[in-house]
């Protein structure tokens, strides 16, 4: 499983398997049911829920070595999913913006209010802010080099976006950013890779983690001003790509595939611990009580206790 | 040997497993799946998941799978995408891990980036791109397909002895310039002037070359504009390679040397037919063109030119064919349903 959403709505959780949305018991993680959202052929997607309209949406993408697929690029959009797995016709984002095959496709979905947010990939790529219901209030931020981030930040009025690859650089917007003008120039946090970002309701700052032992807590967007936090005492090959921050219990959520772990993290006393015994645990997933690891194994979910 | 866990598989644990590959292992009567960065052991004649272990850990991997022969051995070539290519704990597992059929257990990886063949890094701890792909297996050599692409988009294609890495070599076109192919077609040594065929969908073509090619050997190109391969095989059944272009369209090499190929739309009775892969079965000599789009497999006479389709399948993306007493071809599957699916 590459993602998952809790819908509380109906009070499932969604995952994403290859093209694939999977809903989940969300007390036991037994999967009750899927639905083929698109067919870009070894596609894969990321999704949100999307309470605005109690639906998921999942953005679509396969790698550039599947790009001569005539068929299969023109899939690589945004679909709507019912919470009852009905997928419906694709936004037609992918028509709008991916005018070449090569690389495009979208990666990192996110939902506040309104909106959903978007982290078109390639070589170049850039957020996009998309009303749904309304395409026609759609929103592209200024385009990067360097991949799309594994995950953006959302605080009630920022949107922060790392500048994902090879550049040791994040962006940051209002949260209804509408033009190019709306972003900051590039912010440095050298030497580090921030690769996903998450807002810490807890004490109003960012998180940034790097596919490695470094947790950046930014302390200023601008001027920039960050700490680099080790993870390294807490487990010693920590290499989280993303990171969630659990509202119930003020915490943040890193899931280390390589020494399959999570690491639980305290960002009021700035200690961690690591909860161990899972298998890949690439995301972390919250229900209104329990928390799921996430997992690339062939077992998608497991709770972390 | 690489640290490594073997998880036996409950009916009550099975979760998802989509599947990128599979093949079938005689000696041990199993067939052998990749799901992710996880080799997945099947019961031959059921289909029922046995076991599982990670070959290795980038973040987000996937990765493609031979039986080698010669070594009695698995071979898994390992990547992860471009996105992710960036983690300095990941990009180094891009590799060739041997896997023993028997007990699972993955050892220690080939290090092909020891051997000065490929490109191991772009600097910064970036390797966007780069990783090994389709892999075949002939003789004593494994063929890997190595895509090294940074902003060229470039691969290698390498003949690599795993029991002696001084052995490698690769082929002339060092900065071919495309996307990996999903697979390659190698003749039987037993026949003629055994060759290794290369599709490769930027240029347009299928490469080819004799299979023990050395380092400075220049390949010759069967030309095939407005079409792009990226997969083929070869057909006991008439000696020919046949080639795929996921856009509907299966090709009949008549002599690459001309440029003589013969094509076949599959799309006029099977609309939205998109194999991107195709396997000649040894069981009952016919090509199978696995139809992900269509959930579908179609089932080529080489003799009649006629498909016929078989359905109820889920994200088909291959073939993998059981030989001897229990012969079975099951298609490998994508989904999260079932990993294989009898084609009966």
């Amino acid at each position: 499983m590459n993602d998952a959403c809790y819908a509380s709505s109906v009070d499932k959780i969604f995952g994403a398997v290859g093209p694939y949305v999977c809903k989940y018991n969300a007390t036991t993680g037994a999967r009750e049911g899927f639905v083929r959202v698109a067919s870009p052929l070894y596609g894969e997607i990321r999704i949100c829920y999307h309470a605005a309209n109690s639906t998921i949406y999942a953005a679509t993408w396969n790698e550039p070595d599947q790009q001569y697929f005539a068929l299969t690029w023109p899939e690589r959009d945004v679909f709507p999913v019912s919470t009852a797995l009905v997928a419906g016709a694709g936004l037609g984002l992918g028509t709008i913006y991916n005018t070449q095959p090569s690389y495009n496709g979208f990666r990192w979905i996110g939902s506040s209010g309104s909106y959903i947010y978007l982290a078109e990939g390639g070589v170049g790529f850039r957020p996009q802010r998309v009303n749904p219901t309304n395409i026609a209030d759609t929103n592209a931020g200024t385009v990067s080099a360097g991949f799309a981030a594994q995950q953006c930040g959302m605080s009630p009025t920022q949107f922060v976006n790392p500048v994902s690859g090879f550049v040791s650089q994040f962006r940051y917007a209002p949260i209804l950013f509408d033009l190019v003008g709306d972003w900051s120039s590039t912010i440095s946090v050298a030497p580090y890779l921030p690769v996903a970002a998450e807002y810490c309701a807890q004490n109003g700052l960012f998180y940034m983690v790097c596919g490695d032992t470094n947790l950046l807590r930014i302390n200023v967007l601008s001027p920039i001003n960050f700490t680099a936090l080790n993870l390294g005492p807490v487990e010693a090959t920590a290499n989280p790509c993303r990171i969630r921050y659990r509202t119930t219990d003020q915490k943040l959520y890193l899931p280390c595939m390589t020494a399959n772990t999570v690491i639980v993290w305290d960002p009021a006393s700035e200690t961690g611990i690591a909860k161990t015994g899972f298998d890949s645990p690439c995301d972390v997933v919250f229900t209104a009580s329990k928390a799921f690891a996430v997992q690339q194994s062939p077992i998608s979910l497991k709770e972390i206790i | 040997m690489a640290c490594s866990k073997v998880l036996s598989m409950t009916a009550a644990s099975t979760g998802e497993a989509p599947l990128q590959d599979a093949v079938y292992v005689s000696s041990v009567n199993k067939i052998f799946g990749v799901s992710g960065v996880y080799l997945i052991q099947f019961n031959a004649s059921t289909g029922a998941r046995e076991a599982q272990v990670r070959i290795a850990s980038p973040v987000m991997g996937t990765c493609r799978l031979v039986y080698h022969a010669a070594t009695g051995m698995l071979y898994a070539s390992v990547w992860n995408e471009p996105n992710l290519g960036n983690f300095s704990l990941t990009h180094p597992n891009k590799d060739v891990y041997p896997i023993y059929p028997e007990t699972l257990a993955v050892g220690a990886r080939l290090n092909l980036v020891s051997t000065g063949k490929v490109v191991s890094d772009f600097g910064a701890n970036r390797a966007p791109y780069w990783g090994p792909k389709w892999l075949g297996s002939s003789g004593n050599f494994l063929y890997v397909q190595w895509s090294e692409s940074d902003n060229n988009n470039t691969y290698q294609w390498l003949r690599v002895n795993p029991a002696n890495l001084a052995q490698v070599c690769t082929h002339a076109y060092d900065d071919a310039f495309g996307f990996c192919s999903e697979q390659g077609a190698l003749t039987p040594r037993s026949i003629g002037t055994p060759l290794i065929y290369v599709p490769d969908p930027r240029t347009q073509g299928i490469r080819f070359g004799p299979i023990d090619y050395n380092q400075d050997f220049e390949w010759d190109e069967c030309d095939m504009p407005p079409y792009s391969p990226i997969a083929c095989d070869w057909s006991d059944f008439d000696g020919l390679v046949y080639a795929v272009d996921g856009m509907g369209n299966l090709f009949r090499i008549n002599d690459p040397n001309t440029d003589d190929f013969t094509t076949f739309d599959l799309t006029v009775s099977f609309p939205a037919a998109n194999p991107c892969r195709l396997r000649y079965s040894f069981n009952d000599g016919l090509i199978y063109l696995p139809c992900m789009t269509r959930n579908s497999v179609l089932i080529w006479n080489q003799t009649t030119h006629v498909a016929v389709e078989r359905t109820g399948f889920e994200s088909p993306i291959d073939i993998v064919e059981v030989t001897g007493a229990t012969q079975k071809i099951w298609a490998v599957q994508n989904s999260p349903s079932e990993s294989l699916k009898e084609i009966t």
